[in-house]
C-alpha cells in the first residue's frame, strides 16, 4: 500500500513539474528547451 | 541593356535600378547604384545566381533581379577601387582610450553601478556570434553559413559583471525591410544601449562598411571590431588602423574572434567608450564637392528643418534626416511633421534629385558608398586570392560544378540517410530500445513482485514506460541525423546547396535555403522544424514549415509496411515509392495555393555569400548535438510525459472512472465511435480503425501497435483494398505527431499549430475521399 501511494506522489509530482514548466515556458514566450535563446528560437523581442 | 545580359569578364556603368520596396532598396543597399561601375566575374553552375564586383567587392545576386537593372557596357572600368600599397608611419589618434575627449580621469563617466549595455552589430557571417562566445563565455551556435542568428542574444561580459552584451541577427542595413533589421534597428534605437560593438569582416571591408556607416549616424558611442585580420594578413593585405580611426572617427580595433586575438583590447576600448560616453567625432559623410554638393545641402537642410522634432521623438537627428531623405516610413511617422514642413521637406529632396541626376534612395547609398570608397583607397592594403578561397573554388567544381552539383548532392544525402537509418542511427536506436526494454522489464517484474495495484502498474508499465520509452528511443535518430547535418553545415557544404538549390526552389515560392529542413523531413518532422531557424525571412520560414509535415517521415514506414505486406504484397515497392511521390506532390500543389494566398509575394532577395569550406570544429559539433539532444529529452519528459498519461488514461478507463478490461468499453473507444462516422465515407468506420489513428497522434508507430492489439484476427478480414489504400493516404497526410505539433507550436505558436492539426486532417480526409471515388468509379473495391 505504502508503495502505491509512494508511486502516486511520485507520478503526480512530475506530472506537476512538467505542466508547470511548459507553462512557465509559455508565460515566458520562451521555446521549451530552457535556453535563453538557442541557435535561433522563433521569439523575437517585443 | 539589362545586367543579366552581361558576358563574363565584361564590364558596365549601372543606368537605372528598377523593382521597389525591399528589393529595390537592397540593391541600393548592396551599392547598385546609377553611375556606379559593375564587373560580371561568374555564373553560377546552373546559369543562377551571379557573381558581380561593385565598389570593389563581389557581390552574388538572383539572374531574374539582375534583370531588372538597366546598364551602358563599357571598355575598361574607370575606378580599379585599389587600395593602398604600404602603412605610413601616422600618429594613433587614441579614440576609446582617453586623452582624446577629455584628459585621462577628467571625463564625464556615467555613475558608479550602472549597467553598461552593448549591442554587437554586424552583416551576416561577420563573426558576431563566435565574438559573443568569447565575450561571454556563451555557448551559443556557431555556423559556417550566414544568418545562424535569428533572435538575439544577451550575456555578461567575462570578468566585468556590470556589462550587459546582447548579439542581434546579422544585417546588411539599418533599412526598415527584412524582420532582422527593424530587430537590431529597434534595439539601437528604443533600448537605448550604452554603446555599440561593430563588428566588421575584414576580408570583405567595403561592403560591411555600409552598415558601419549608419551605425556612426545613430550617434551612439561606437567600436569598430575589424574581424578576421588573420586571414586579411596571412594573404598579405592590411589596414592603416590608425588612418581608419581617424577617418570613422571611432576606436577601431582588429581582432581575430575564432583565435581570441584582440578582443581584451575590444573590452577595453569598449568599456572606455560606454563609461565615458565617448560617441562618434564624425557623422558628416556627405562631401561638398559630390554632384556639387547637391546630397550635402539636402542633408544639411532637412537636419535643420527637422531637429526639433527628431529631438522631441528621441531620434538621432542625422540618423533621422538621412532616413526621411530616403523616405523611411517609420521614422517619418516618429518625426510627425506637419504639412508645411512636409512639402518644405519634399521640396528640398525634389530639388537633390534634380541636381544630383538620382532618386532619393539611391543619392543617400551612393553618399554613403563615395565615403567608403575614400576610406578603403586612404587605409586598405587589399588582400590578394586567400588560400583557403582557392581551395573551395577547386572543391566547388566538383560539388557546385554544372554536371555534377544534383547527383553529388543526392549521394551525399543518400548516404546521410543511409548511416542514420540503417546503420549508426539504426544501431544506438537498436541499443536504446534494448536499454528501456529491459528497464521495462525489470521495473515490470519489481513493480509485479511488490504487488502494486494493477491501475498503477498499468498506468507505469502500459503508460509512461511504453509511451515515453518509444519516443525516448528515436534520441540515437534525431543526433545522429544532426551530427550529419551539423557537419555540413559547418565545412560549408550546406550553404551550396541553398545557392544551387535556389532556382528551383523559387518557382513554388521557397528561398534555397528552405531545401534542408524539407529533406530533414524525410528523417523526422521534429528537427525539420527546428531546421527552419536558419531560414532568414519570416515568411520562409513559415511556409517551410507548414510544407515540412508533406515530408513522409521514417515513422510512418512501419504504416506503409504493415498494410503493403498484408494487402499489396506484390507491389510494395510500387505503393512505398508512390507514397513518398504523393507527398512531395502535395507538398509543390500546397506550396503554390500558400504562394498565391497566405504568403503572397516573393521569397527573400538571395543575399547569401557563400563561405569558404573549412574542417568541421569538434567543438562546435558536440555542441549543437548537446542543444539537440537536450531539446529533444525536456520535450519528452514534458510535452510527450502528459500526453502519454492523457491518452492511456482514456484506453483504461470507461466513462464511469471504472477500470476496463476490454478497450472496446473505454472512454478512448467511446471518442472514437463519435469520430466513427465522419471516416464512413472513406470506408473507414469502424472505431478501431479510428482509435489506432487517434493514437497515431501520440506517435506514427502506434498506429500498427494500435491496430495489432484491436484486429486479433487480422486486418486484412476487416478492410478492403481500396479501404487500405485510402487509410494509407490518410496516413501520409493526417496530423504530424504531438511531438511536431509540440514544435510547430514553440516555433509559430498555438494557433499556427491547431492550424496544422486541423488543415492536414481535412487534407488527408479528401485526399482519401478522392482516392475512394476514383477506386469506385473504376471498379476497385
Amino acid at each position: 500500500m505504502w508503495l502505491d501511494i509512494l508511486l502516486v506522489a511520485l507520478i503526480a509530482a512530475a506530472l506537476l513539474l512538467a505542466v508547470r514548466k511548459i507553462v512557465r515556458d509559455r508565460r515566458r514566450g520562451k521555446c521549451t528547451c530552457g535556453c535563453d535563446g538557442c541557435s535561433g528560437c522563433s521569439r523575437r523581442p517585443e | 541593356m539589362t545586367l543579366d545580359n552581361l558576358s563574363v569578364g565584361k564590364s558596365a556603368v549601372i543606368r537605372t535600378v528598377g523593382g521597389e520596396g525591399a528589393l529595390r532598396q537592397h540593391f541600393l543597399d548592396m551599392g547598385m547604384i546609377p553611375g556606379a561601375e559593375v564587373t560580371m566575374v561568374k555564373l553560377a553552375p546552373m546559369g543562377d545566381p551571379m557573381e558581380l564586383q561593385v565598389h570593389g567587392y563581389e557581390l552574388t545576386i538572383r539572374v531574374a533581379d539582375a534583370a531588372q537593372i538597366e546598364i551602358e557596357p563599357i571598355e575598361q572600368r574607370s575606378n580599379p577601387h585599389r587600395g593602398i600599397s604600404t602603412i605610413e608611419k601616422s600618429e594613433h589618434p587614441g579614440l576609446g582610450e582617453g586623452g582624446r575627449y577629455h584628459a585621462k580621469g577628467d571625463g564625464d563617466p556615467l555613475p558608479p553601478g550602472t549597467t553598461l549595455t552593448f549591442a554587437l552589430v554586424g552583416n551576416q557571417n561577420a563573426g558576431k556570434t563566435t565574438l559573443f562566445n568569447q565575450l561571454t563565455g556563451a555557448n551559443q551556435h556557431v555556423g559556417n553559413f550566414p544568418g545562424v542568428t535569428v533572435d538575439r542574444k544577451d550575456g555578461v561580459i567575462k570578468g566585468h559583471p556590470e556589462t550587459l552584451i546582447t548579439d542581434l541577427p546579422g544585417i546588411y542595413s539599418m533599412s526598415p525591410y527584412s524582420s532582422e533589421e527593424i530587430v537590431s534597428r529597434s534595439f539601437v534605437l528604443d533600448q537605448k544601449p550604452t554603446a555599440i560593438i561593430d563588428i566588421v569582416d575584414a576580408t570583405n571591408i567595403e561592403r560591411n562598411l555600409y552598415l558601419t556607416v549608419q551605425l556612426l549616424e545613430m550617434q551612439k558611442p561606437m567600436v569598430v571590431a575589424l574581424n578576421m585580420m588573420d586571414e586579411v594578413t596571412a594573404n598579405g593585405g592590411s589596414v592603416d588602423i590608425n588612418g581608419m580611426e581617424k577617418l570613422l572617427g571611432v576606436p577601431v580595433v582588429p581582432i581575430a574572434a575564432a583565435k581570441n586575438q584582440g578582443v581584451d583590447e575590444l573590452v577595453k576600448h569598449a568599456l572606455h567608450i560606454a563609461q565615458y560616453q565617448e560617441r562618434p567625432s564624425r557623422q558628416d559623410f556627405c562631401d561638398k564637392r559630390d554632384h556639387n554638393g547637391a546630397v550635402h545641402r539636402c542633408l544639411h537642410a532637412v537636419i535643420h528643418l527637422i531637429e526639433d522634432h527628431a529631438e522631441r521623438a528621441g531620434l538621432p537627428v542625422r540618423f533621422a534626416a538621412s532616413k526621411a531623405v530616403e523616405g523611411d516610413r517609420l521614422v517619418l511617422d516618429k518625426l510627425a511633421l506637419d504639412q508645411n514642413e512636409r512639402e518644405m521637406l519634399e521640396h528640398i529632396i525634389v530639388q537633390m534629385e534634380t541636381e544630383c541626376g538620382m532618386d532619393r534612395a539611391a543619392a543617400m547609398a551612393d553618399m554613403r558608398f563615395d565615403f567608403i570608397e575614400k576610406v578603403c583607397e586612404a587605409t586598405v592594403i587589399k588582400p590578394r586570392e586567400s588560400k583557403e578561397r582557392v581551395r573551395s573554388e577547386r572543391i566547388d567544381r566538383v560539388l557546385t560544378g554544372k554536371y555534377t552539383a544534383i547527383p553529388c548532392f543526392i549521394l551525399i544525402m543518400a548516404a546521410v540517410f543511409y548511416l542514420t537509418f540503417n546503420v549508426v542511427g539504426a544501431f544506438l536506436q537498436d541499443l536504446l530500445a534494448a536499454g528501456i526494454q529491459a528497464l521495462t522489464a525489470l521495473v515490470d517484474g519489481t513493480l509485479t513482485a511488490a504487488g502494486v495495484s494493477p491501475t498503477l502498474h498499468s498506468l507505469i508499465i502500459s503508460g509512461i514506460f511504453e509511451g515515453v520509452g518509444s519516443v525516448l528511443s528515436f534520441l540515437p535518430l534525431i543526433v545522429t541525423l544532426f551530427f550529419f547535418l551539423s557537419l555540413m553545415e559547418d565545412s560549408g557544404y550546406i550553404a551550396r546547396v541553398a545557392f544551387f538549390m535556389d532556382k528551383l526552389l523559387r518557382r513554388i515560392g521557397l528561398s534555397g535555403r528552405s531545401i534542408v529542413p524539407l529533406l530533414v523531413g524525410f528523417g523526422c518532422t521534429v528537427p525539420a522544424v527546428m531546421a527552419t531557424r536558419t531560414l532568414p525571412s519570416e515568411r520562409d520560414r513559415k511556409m517551410t514549415i507548414l510544407l515540412t509535415p508533406f515530408m513522409s517521415c521514417t515513422a510512418k514506414l512501419p504504416i506503409y509496411a504493415f498494410f503493403v505486406i498484408a494487402f499489396f504484397p506484390r507491389r510494395g515497392g510500387f505503393i512505398m515509392t508512390g507514397l513518398y511521390l504523393l507527398g512531395v506532390l502535395m507538398a509543390i500543389l500546397i506550396a503554390y495555393l500558400y504562394k498565391g494566398t497566405l504568403f503572397k509575394g516573393e521569397a527573400a532577395p538571395f543575399v547569401m555569400e557563400l563561405p569558404n569550406y573549412r574542417l568541421p570544429s569538434p567543438k562546435n559539433v558536440v555542441r549543437l548535438l548537446w542543444e539537440k539532444a537536450k531539446d529533444f529529452l525536456q520535450r519528452a519528459f514534458t510535452v510527450i510525459l502528459v500526453a502519454t498519461v492523457v491518452v492511456w488514461f482514456l484506453q483504461s478507463f470507461d466513462i464511469r472512472m471504472n477500470p476496463v478490461t476490454d478497450s472496446h468499453s473505454s472512454i478512448l473507444a467511446m471518442l472514437a465511435g463519435l469520430l466513427a462516422p465522419l471516416f464512413r465515407p472513406l470506408g473507414l468506420g469502424d472505431w478501431r480503425i479510428c482509435t489506432s489513428l487517434i493514437t497515431g497522434f501520440l506517435a506514427k508507430e502506434t498506429v500498427v501497435s494500435t491496430l495489432e492489439i484491436l484486429f486479433s484476427g487480422g486486418v486484412s478480414a476487416a478492410l478492403t483494398p481500396l479501404a487500405a489504400g485510402c487509410l494509407l493516404v490518410f496516413c501520409l497526410l493526417y496530423t504530424p505527431c504531438v511531438a511536431s505539433v509540440a514544435a510547430i507550436r514553440r516555433e509559430l505558436g498555438g494557433k499556427w499549430a491547431a492550424g496544422v492539426v486541423l488543415w492536414q486532417c481535412a487534407l488527408a480526409w479528401l485526399a482519401a475521399l478522392l482516392l475512394r471515388l476514383i477506386g469506385l468509379l473504376l471498379g476497385v473495391r
